[in-house]
């Protein structure tokens, strides 16, 4: 099974109610959608809810999924993102957002040739990030790490917004382009 | 179709980075309905590259009781949706199944018509006319069975959609029919019915449509009818799913009750 099959047939098996193709699709992208949620929300314990939230609602919506839209891994990512900045625009005292100190841990009971093959793979994409011209990078990060709209950025980067429009575009067609082909998380 | 133009690529990077605003989303949603090639390959590329931005969040582990806390909550909250008996729908179903049976009818009465002014009605498609006839008779028995249970196949709320279907259902026979209004599916695709036995999905095949977009499926007795739990309707690649299951959205379910 590839895994795009792979994480179809865990969707179907949650839309049956199947808690098995659950506890495997958790498995597979706790990994992805756990920092990305910390990112978002400042700390660990926030975020743990956020990613409680996730899954229920993968668990009710499975049905719900899309293929023409994006991947399994995308559409689990546009739930996480949209759960933590719900959170994170609800809190009162918004923490200060520092990464977490990047502990590249090889814990037992983990693989750790999955876990270097992991790290090796973050590495390719923060380059290819890094590598984007700034405006692109900037207007990116805007809208994904800030829910941003498109107008609010054209305002913040004091750009048109037809600009912002094909910075945006653009930045996504060369980050694309700089990754390996197929999927590749 | 909805001509492609520049401007949705714009709409495909805001949906991708999860900008987009609702007159955006409805307006894409609109021109992808009608498939779009160019927005497909854009959003799979867009999407790609926002699982990349994702991806560059510095690493982190929650604590290991979160995998248990939820799959606990998981348990506690059973996903398909139960389907409570509303007998007085019963009339609702039975009024459009005679719509579709008199528009099945009118079509038949055409065809005579037609073929006895050809003058060319072989044996073969007289017996084919009887045989429809006949079996409108059937589904006018199945209907009017009160072993026979009728209810609506519920939106999931995938994608947006005209098709609405019911269905009636006699679990003691295993008869069946379908009745399906809006079936017409975006360009390239086609709806595919489906009857699940516990979480396993059988094809009942593709839903064809007239020229208004109804259609009537008649199943003169589903294999195994004890066991069926859901009926359900997917978004397919024309022709069908090539999966063993639904390859597609669903778009349409009802869960019935054991
Ligand atoms: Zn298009």
């Amino acid at each position: 099974m590839t895994d795009v099959t792979r994480d179809l047939d865990c969707l179907r098996r949650i839309a049956a109610g199947d808690e098995a193709g659950l506890s495997e699709l958790y498995d597979r992208y706790i990994g992805l959608i756990f920092p990305m949620a910390v990112k978002i929300v400042g700390d660990n314990a926030h975020a743990e809810d956020v990613v409680q939230e996730v899954w229920m609602q993968v668990w009710r919506s499975a049905p719900s999924y899309d293929p023409k839209r994006g991947p399994v891994a995308a559409w689990l990512l546009t739930i996480t993102r949209s759960r933590a900045l719900d959170v994170y625009r609800s809190r009162s005292a918004r923490a200060k957002r520092e990464d977490v100190v990047a502990k590249e841990s090889v814990e037992s009971g983990h693989d750790p040739g999955a876990a270097i093959n992991g790290a090796r793979k973050r590495d390719l994409v923060r380059r290819a990030f890094a590598a984007l011209e700034p405006k692109k990078r900037e207007v990116l990060e805007l809208a994904y790490w800030h829910g941003l709209s498109q107008s609010e950025i054209a305002v913040r980067v004091g750009a048109p917004l037809g600009t912002v429009k094909s910075w945006m575009r653009q930045g996504l067609r060369d980050l694309r382009a700089s990754l390996p082909e197929g999927e590749w998380w | 179709m909805s001509e492609h133009h520049e401007e949705y690529l714009d709409l495909c990077a805001a949906y991708a980075l999860g900008v987009i605003d609702e007159v955006g989303q409805r307006r894409l949603e609109e021109h992808l309905a009608h498939g779009c090639s160019i927005c497909e390959a854009a959003l799979a590329d867009f999407s790609s590259a926002a699982v990349a931005i994702a991806s560059t969040a510095a690493p982190a582990k929650p604590s290991p009781r979160l995998r248990e806390r939820v799959l606990a909550a998981a348990r506690s909250q059973p996903r398909a949706p139960s389907l409570r008996r509303r007998p007085a729908f019963v009339q609702v179903v039975l009024a459009a199944a005679s719509i579709a049976l008199l528009a099945t009818t009118v079509t038949m009465w055409q065809r005579v018509e037609r073929m006895t002014a050809e003058r060319d009605a072989t044996r073969v498609q007289l017996e084919e006319i009887a045989r429809e006839l006949e079996d409108s008779k059937r589904i006018e028995r199945l209907l009017a069975s009160p072993d026979t249970d009728c209810f609506d196949l519920a939106a999931t709320g995938t994608v947006d959609t005209t098709l609405s279907a019911r269905a009636c259902f006699d679990r003691s026979s295993g008869g069946a029919v379908l009745v399906f209004h809006g079936a017409t599916p975006p360009s390239g695709h086609d709806y595919e019915l489906w009857v699940l036995h516990g979480d396993h999905p059988v094809s009942l095949g593709i839903v064809r449509a007239d020229a208004s977009g109804r259609a009537l499926t008649h199943l003169d007795a589903i294999a195994s009818p004890v066991t069926v739990t859901a009926f359900a309707v997917s978004l397919e690649p024309a022709g069908g799913s090539t999966a063993p299951g639904p390859s597609g959205p669903v778009i349409r379910v009802a869960a019935l009750e054991g």
